[in-house]
């Protein structure tokens, strides 16, 4: 998976690029985000590229939030397309991790998170 | 002089008193002698009459003087009526005391529920209250338990020993059912071995429905009078006994009835478990739909079914003569028979040549028969076998119903008779020497195999006619294109609106086949290896056989899942079958006008879905949802172990609008 990896502010951007991914790809992503995720605040994945993701993709989704989480930060998701909306809603990932339309809307809301916490 | 009057005759005194002193009434004690009232001095008293004698007084009167005679014993019957209401009143009281004794026994033995579970320790309370009547006394509470009595309860330095009940004092006791009070050892007293050094005794008996069921016994080590007031107390507390042994056997006998009604909920759990079981579901060109109709007891139909693969797949139904969980266990029993002699499995796991069906039922009347014949009951059985390849149905019926085959190609229903000759084959268990001859029958698509108990044609309606094998083809004809649930569904329906009030006796039992196809009617396949891009090859043929479905029944939304339900199978065949490593996986999809059939095979290590662990959510573990996935999408999931060492996933998903039927 072929991906782009951005600072806009205090979040970490990451697009992915490819439209597949799943279990034959998944074990390589997940090994090239935790290398980049180490230590970052605020993520955001952008999936507006993927058209399909399996169980696989999704674990290896799951694996970035607990290495951000681990380290007191928060990862958020935006760009779903129907099936990976689906597939994300199949194992009930929505409620571990924020879902937001665009970039716009999930950078807004970091924005507005931070001024609430004060920092 | 002094003289002790009896408390009657100070009554009779104190009525006497008020009489004017010259009356000539004389009143004298007939024992002292002594005047109990002086008649005035120097009155003529030469006429003397007894009164009543139980006073023990004389009355003089003069002669002639009716009227004062007639005075004087109506005085003495006055001191006689008080004299009684006195003893009556001591009576009272002492009735009163021993009632308070025995009241509050009741209420210390049955006002406590904490006894009403413990029979031992309220039989205790009783005793206690028994021997606490008098310092000194000993007890004992026996019971009458077949044949023999018991001591149940003991207040002696030894226990008492169980003996024959006839013996002694309690032996009277409990023979003549009433309470006995024995002063003095004499006669009658008995050789009870507890009561050697005892020197009185009282006991009473425990009765209930009228029997006596047991007795209460105390005794006193020194003289003395046991009366009427211990005996009234002995009986309350009897009475309390019986009923706290009355109480303890209804529960048992409640307990037995709640076990009796949870063997018969048991039953309906054997009849459902070891002689039916579930309808099969994917069984390559055939649809299968049974119907069970438990009759109110359990009875002896039962059903199996047995997959062969390469398109070969069994059907057993049996009928054991009789009812009840005695038929039923002999049903278990003859279908595990059968399920052995159908296996093709043998010894290591080899796979065996399958058995042809006459085969089979021979095998099993071999191993059953003897059985049988000793408890004297036999099975009827059809066993069928349906190969989808060769397009025949081959079966054996065993003094069975004649199964109904329904041809779609010339719309009509034959009745599948035993032999080609019109003989019967005997059911089993009706002799030891027995052959069974096989008789096979072509089909085609759109056929239908009836199946069924003879609870279905027996089935009567209040006039007392038959429901009949008539109707049932009839049935089979009308429902011709229906899918087999439902066909079995309706003839279940229409036998019960048949018997009405007269009402449904056995169960009734039924085996619906549809032979959807003899070959799918169209199939694509791929083949991948594990390899980077082979899940997306796999997505695209996904995508290629959904649009080759005439009339494309799934929409992009269901197309997508289809992609996810099997990148998910491929994946895990990879994972697991070829543990990550190289392997070739074959993608077969197969479709009819109802459903699309994706069969995955591999000849990997065997991986059953069935064994995977739930998933879950929250997020703790990144993987697991495979199977979960799959099985939220697809409509039929399943695993079988192939032929030569492969693994077979089939996943079926049926087009919009056929989902309905099951």
């Amino acid at each position: 998976m072929r991906y782009v990896c951005e600072t806009v502010g205090t979040t970490t951007v990451v697009t992915l690029l490819d439209d597949a991914l799943d279990a034959q790809g998944a074990k390589e992503f997940r090994r090239s985000m935790e290398a980049e995720l180490t230590d970052k605040e605020s993520v955001l994945i952008d999936l507006r590229n993927v058209r399909f993701m399996d169980s696989s993709g999704l674990g290896a989704i799951l694996g970035c939030l607990r290495r951000i989480e681990g380290g007191g930060g928060g990862l958020k998701l935006c760009g779903l397309g129907s099936e990976v909306r689906k597939a994300v809603e199949l194992v009930r990932m929505d409620r571990l991790v924020d879902v937001h339309k665009d970039r716009d809307e999930a950078l807004a809301a970091v924005r507005d998170e931070a001024a609430t916490l004060g920092t | 002089m002094t003289v002790t009057l009896t408390p009657l005759q100070r009554a009779l005194e104190s009525l006497l008193s008020p009489l004017p002193p010259h009356l000539p009434l004389g009143v004298r004690l007939r024992e002292s002698g002594a005047w109990l009232r002086e008649p005035p001095h120097g009155a003529e008293l030469n006429r003397m009459c007894s009164a009543n004698g139980s006073l023990g007084v004389t009355l003089c009167v003069p002669r002639g003087s009716e009227a004062l005679l007639d005075l004087g014993e109506s005085l003495v019957a006055a001191a006689a009526r008080v004299a009684d209401l006195e003893e009556q009143r001591e009576g009272l009281c002492e009735e009163l005391a021993t009632s308070y004794e025995s009241l509050s026994a009741v209420f210390d033995i049955g006002g406590d529920p904490a006894l009403l579970l413990s029979p031992a320790r309220a039989l205790a309370k009783v005793l206690d209250h028994a021997v606490a009547f008098e310092p000194g006394l000993e007890g004992a509470i026996w019971l009458v338990q077949e044949d023999r009595l018991e001591p149940a309860q003991w207040r002696t330095p030894e226990p008492p020993v169980g003996r024959d009940p006839g013996h002694g004092i309690v032996g009277r006791v409990l023979g003549e059912r009433r309470g006995i009070i024995v002063n003095t050892r004499g006669a009658g007293w008995g050789d009870e071995p507890e009561l050697s050094s005892a020197r009185r005794v009282a006991a009473a008996p425990l009765v209930a429905r009228g029997e006596a069921k047991g007795a209460l016994v105390v005794w006193h080590a020194q003289h003395g009078t046991f009366d009427s007031r211990l005996m009234g107390l002995l009986t309350t507390l009897c009475s309390q006994a019986a009923l706290i042994l009355e109480q303890e056997r209804l529960r048992v006998e409640a307990v037995a009835g709640e076990k009796l009604r949870r063997e018969i909920e048991i039953g309906g759990n054997i009849q459902q478990v070891l002689l039916l079981g579930r309808t099969p579901a994917n069984v390559t060109g055939l649809e299968i739909g049974t119907l069970a109709r438990a009759s109110r007891q359990v009875d002896g139909d039962f059903f199996g079914f047995f997959h062969h693969g390469n398109g070969v797949f069994d059907i057993v139904l049996g009928d054991v003569m009789g009812k009840g969980i005695p038929a039923a266990l002999v049903g278990a029993a003859v279908k595990s028979q059968f399920q052995r002699f159908a296996s093709t499995t043998g010894p290591a796991g080899r796979k065996l040549p399958c058995a042809e069906p006459a085969e089979i039922v021979a095998a099993v009347h071999d191993q059953v028969s003897e059985t049988l014949i000793e408890l004297g009951r036999f099975v009827t059985a059809i066993y069928a076998r349906f190969d989808v390849h060769k397009g025949t149905m081959t079966y054996v019926d065993c003094g069975h119903t004649d199964a109904l085959h329904h041809r779609a190609d010339v719309s009509k229903v034959d009745l599948l008779h035993a032999t080609l000759a019109g003989r019967t084959n005997l059911p089993l268990g009706f002799a030891r020497e027995t052959r069974y001859e096989q008789v096979s029958v072509p089909f085609g698509p759109g056929d239908t195999f009836l199946f069924y108990s003879d609870g279905l044609t027996e089935a009567r309606a209040p006039g007392g006619t038959h429901f009949g094998v008539d109707a049932v083809a009839t049935a089979l004809t009308r429902g011709r294109g229906q899918r087999a649930q439902a066909l079995v569904d309706r003839i279940c329906g229409e036998v019960e609106r048949f018997s009405g009030s007269a009402g449904i006796h056995d169960d009734l039992t039924c085996i619906a086949v549809r032979v959807t196809g003899t070959a799918p009617s169209c199939r694509l396949c791929i083949e991948v290896d594990n390899a980077s891009g082979s899940l997306a090859r796999v997505r695209r043929f996904v995508s290629e056989v959904c649009a080759a479905i005439p009339g494309c029944p799934f929409g992009d939304e269901q197309v997508a899942e289809l992609h996810l339900a099997l990148t998910e199978a491929a994946a895990n065949v990879f994972d697991h079958a070829y543990g990550g490593g190289p392997g070739s996986l074959r993608v077969e999809a197969l479709w009819d006008d109802s459903e699309l059939r994706f069969r995955l095979l591999d000849r990997g290590k065997p991986f059953d879905p069935a064994t995977a662990k739930p998933p879950r959510f929250d997020g703790t573990v990144d993987g697991g949802f495979g199977v979960y996935i799959i099985r939220e999408i697809m409509d039929v999931f399943d695993y079988t172990r192939g032929d030569g060492a492969s693994n077979v996933l089939e996943l079926v998903k049926r087009f919009p609008g056929k989902e309905g039927a099951r």
